[in-house]
């Protein structure tokens, strides 16, 4: 399976082309916070506006921000590549999170505690208060007509995503899927955050949305691989002392199935949240592996966090460079996937 | 209709939680008395609301302390009751590549509603620690995994509302066929919230009294709650192991609406099952009984008659049974419920009733199996589901003859 293109929603701004550009440019984009929240700075998407995008602003007052920067990343990416070649019901999304429904459930929830009676709540955000209104927007808009899955396993997520298009491809069930995470900033995610995950480190939002097919099929409509996907390997890691081993073990195993020897390897795109990661990259690939870290860049994007690793390899890499993706949850999920980038 | 050679994925355990009972000889019992479990609402206050009731798991306790949620530990109970259905030995289990995806609409929904109301009475900044810590979905499959001390697997959470059981048992299906997966652990689970309530009885989508799936008379869901996982393997390790086998997963499908949030759309539900039955090789006349996904509303119901003619042909569709009508509208776990009694059905020799069934309607010329469970020998099954969003999720259950245990 092939990454054959892609579309970026950063802090950076819009697009892969200004994502790559801030990347590379190391210099973070994070911005002070006017909410009443316990962090001070964030990533966010400043001025972003889904009806820009869309040429349009009709039935966007529901939409909500989760839903948008969805929206906004698929019609990004069809704005390049239509899929007119495939019919409808072969369009194929899978689409993941972390915590982008919680927001308007929560919400829902205060109406009903807060009105005079407790059935007085706002049903038209009520489609957006379940996980997988955002998939089903894209869908609505666009067309896709294929199997529409929203899925999330924490921050490993980007890496599920693109496993769940895998197994459609290889199950012959679509011949294109459009597999993408995505998480929004919010008051309501930043104590749950806090609270729950214990998240100190500044939060940040976007969505990265990957177009995926057979290499011969993005040949056959005139697209070049951006990336394949060589390999994904996930586990469970009951305690946090566990996590280290447990992803060096899966960084073994998905190098061992991708044919690639560690030495091979050119960089290692971690989450940033985990010193597990590091001391993994470090005990597979050496304690000079070059590691990328775009959490530093634009916050912790939790459920969209392995999305933007891969997009940050991607944009620093070239010429069949192999590139590991690590992930490990505080919940105990850890991921890893090796990627070849292509020349873009 | 991949390339890959298939390999046959077999059902050998499940785990049911449910108002109507949990375990195998629990909610055998309440299918075949065709009992609805609903009641008087006891999860929360419902004063201010003139009706609703629920059909709440009655035997499950609320832990304020644990570190999951209601609907995961209820996910994790049912996949430890399935772990043992199967006769599975965990230390093998630990030694092998397993799959844990388990579908929800809500997540521990309960808790976010107990976060809301501290937000409402002190501010975000006194939220709850552990209730903040169990807010995020993908926590589900983790209590599972950590129930059963597996290492070696792929956790995943698949929040595809009211049709995610069926996508967490394609996912299962499909990681084992791939050759990712020695095994999958895979089901639903959701637990019964006062957000989803209201919302519904402002749509006035929650029925005045009880659930009457494709009756004249029906007004809406009553919400449900629990858990159902099924195991699954591969056909030659199961039988390599001597493992009772409860029925092939023959295949499933999914599509998308792609139309409205809310509004679902009868030809693509038909598409989807007809997809369904494609993918499984299995022709709409072999089909012996179909779980339909009726919820009790008045607009589900005659769509979802009208698609199953489309698939069957009219006059042509089999046996249709509407499990909600006992177990209530379990949401994330609806499908896999459906599953469940399928298996039962297949295994016992009885189609399970639509319960609460006295007038039926003619925008829904479909043979419910009223009131009463009927003596017969499905052995092709067909369970439909779909969910908000536009998301049809449809699987094709069969019979595996040769071990069957009564």
């Amino acid at each position: 399976m092939i990454i054959s293109a892609m579309s970026v929603i950063s802090p950076f701004g819009l697009g892969t082309g200004a994502f790559a550009d801030g990347v590379l440019a190391r210099e973070p984009r994070l911005s002070t916070v006017e909410d009443d929240v316990p962090f001070a700075v964030q990533g966010a998407v400043d001025g972003f506006d889904v009806g820009a995008i869309l040429g349009e602003t009709k039935n966007l007052a529901n939409l909500g921000r989760a839903a948008g920067l969805a929206v906004g990343a698929v019609a990004l990416l069809l704005r390049e590549h239509d899929l007119a070649e495939f019919e409808p019901a072969e369009r194929a999304l899978v689409l993941g999170g972390g915590l982008i429904s919680s927001d308007r459930a929560m919400g829902i929830m205060r109406e009903s505690l807060t009105n005079p009676y407790p059935y007085q709540v706002n049903t038209k955000a009520f489609p957006s208060s379940v996980m997988n209104y955002s998939a089903a927007q894209c869908a609505i808009r666009f067309g896709l007509k294929g199997s529409n899955s929203t899925v999330t396993t924490g921050r490993t997520t980007g890496l599920s995503v693109l496993n769940y298009a895998r197994r459609l491809h290889r199950g012959g069930r679509s011949p294109v899927v459009l597999a993408g995470a995505v998480e929004d900033l919010n008051p309501r995610r930043s104590w749950l955050a806090w609270h729950g995950l214990g998240a100190r480190d500044p939060l940040g939002e976007g969505c990265c949305v990957f177009l995926t097919e057979s290499e011969e099929s993005a040949l056959a409509h005139g697209r070049r691989p951006v990336a394949e996907v060589l390999a994904l390997e996930f586990g469970y890691a009951p305690r946090p002392e566990a996590a280290a081993g447990a992803l060096a073990t899966r960084v073994r195993r998905a190098l061992h199935r991708a044919g690639v020897a560690e030495g091979d390897v050119w960089a290692a795109a971690v989450s940033g949240s985990s010193s597990a990661e590091l001391a993994a990259v470090e005990a597979v690939l050496g304690a000079g592996a070059r590691v990328l870290e775009p959490a530093g860049l634009i916050g912790d994007t939790d459920g969209a966090s392995a999305a933007f690793q891969l997009s940050t390899a991607i944009a620093c890499g070239a010429g069949g460079d192999v590139a590991v993706v690590t992930s490990v949850d505080g919940d105990g999920h850890v991921g890893c996937g090796v990627f070849r980038i292509f020349d873009r | 209709m991949g390339t890959v050679p298939e390999r046959r994925v077999v059902v050998t355990g499940f785990g049911v939680i449910s108002a109507i009972g949990s375990g195998r000889e629990g909610f055998l019992a309440g299918l075949r008395a065709g009992r609805d479990g609903a009641g008087p609402v006891t999860a929360f206050d419902t004063e201010g609301f003139a009706h609703g009731l629920s059909c709440e798991v009655p035997d499950f306790a609320d832990d304020e302390r644990s570190e999951y949620g209601r609907a995961t530990r209820m996910a994790a109970a049912a996949a430890g009751m399935a772990v043992r259905d199967a006769g599975l030995d965990l230390e093998r289990l630990r030694g092998a590549s397993g799959v844990i995806a388990i579908g929800t609409t809500d997540g521990d929904a309960r808790d976010l509603d107990d976060l809301a109301a501290v937000e409402v009475a002190k501010g975000l900044a006194d939220l709850d620690p552990l209730l903040a810590g169990r807010a995020r979905f993908s926590r589900m499959p983790v209590a599972v995994a950590d129930e059963l001390g597996l290492e070696d697997v792929e956790l995943i959470t698949l929040p595809d509302v009211c049709a995610a059981g069926t996508y967490a048992i394609g996912y299962g299906l499909d990681a084992i066929r791939s050759g990712d997966a020695d095994y999958a652990l895979c089901g639903g689970a959701d637990a019964f919230c006062r957000r989803t309530f209201a919302t519904f009885y402002r749509m006035g989508a929650l029925s005045r009294d009880v659930c009457r799936p494709f009756d004249v008379d029906r007004t809406g869901v009553v919400f449900g709650e629990g858990a159902a996982v099924l195991v699954l393997e591969p056909l030659d390790t199961a039988l390599a192991r001597g493992a009772v086998i409860h029925a092939e997963v023959l295949d499933h499908n999914l599509n998308c609406d792609a139309f409205h949030p809310t509004r679902p759309v009868g030809e693509s539900v038909a598409a989807c099952m007809s997809g369904a039955l494609v993918n499984a090789r299995v022709a709409p006349g072999e089909v012996d009984l179909v779980f339909a996904h009726g919820t009790g509303t008045p607009t589900n119901d005659s769509m979802e008659s009208a698609a199953l003619a489309e698939v069957f042909g009219s006059g042509a569709v089999p046996p249709v049974s509407a499990i909600k009508s006992m177990i209530g509208h379990t949401m994330g776990a609806a499908s896999a419920h459906s599953c469940v009694a399928a298996l039962l059905a297949m295994e016992h020799g009885f189609l399970p009733p639509t319960a609460n069934h006295r007038t039926p309607d003619p925008e829904c010329p479909v043979d419910c199996v009223p009131n009463a469970a009927r003596e017969g020998e499905p052995r092709t099954v067909l369970v439909n589901a779909l969910g908000f969003g536009g998301s049809n999720a449809a699987v094709v259950l069969r019979r595996y003859r040769d071990e069957v245990v009564r």
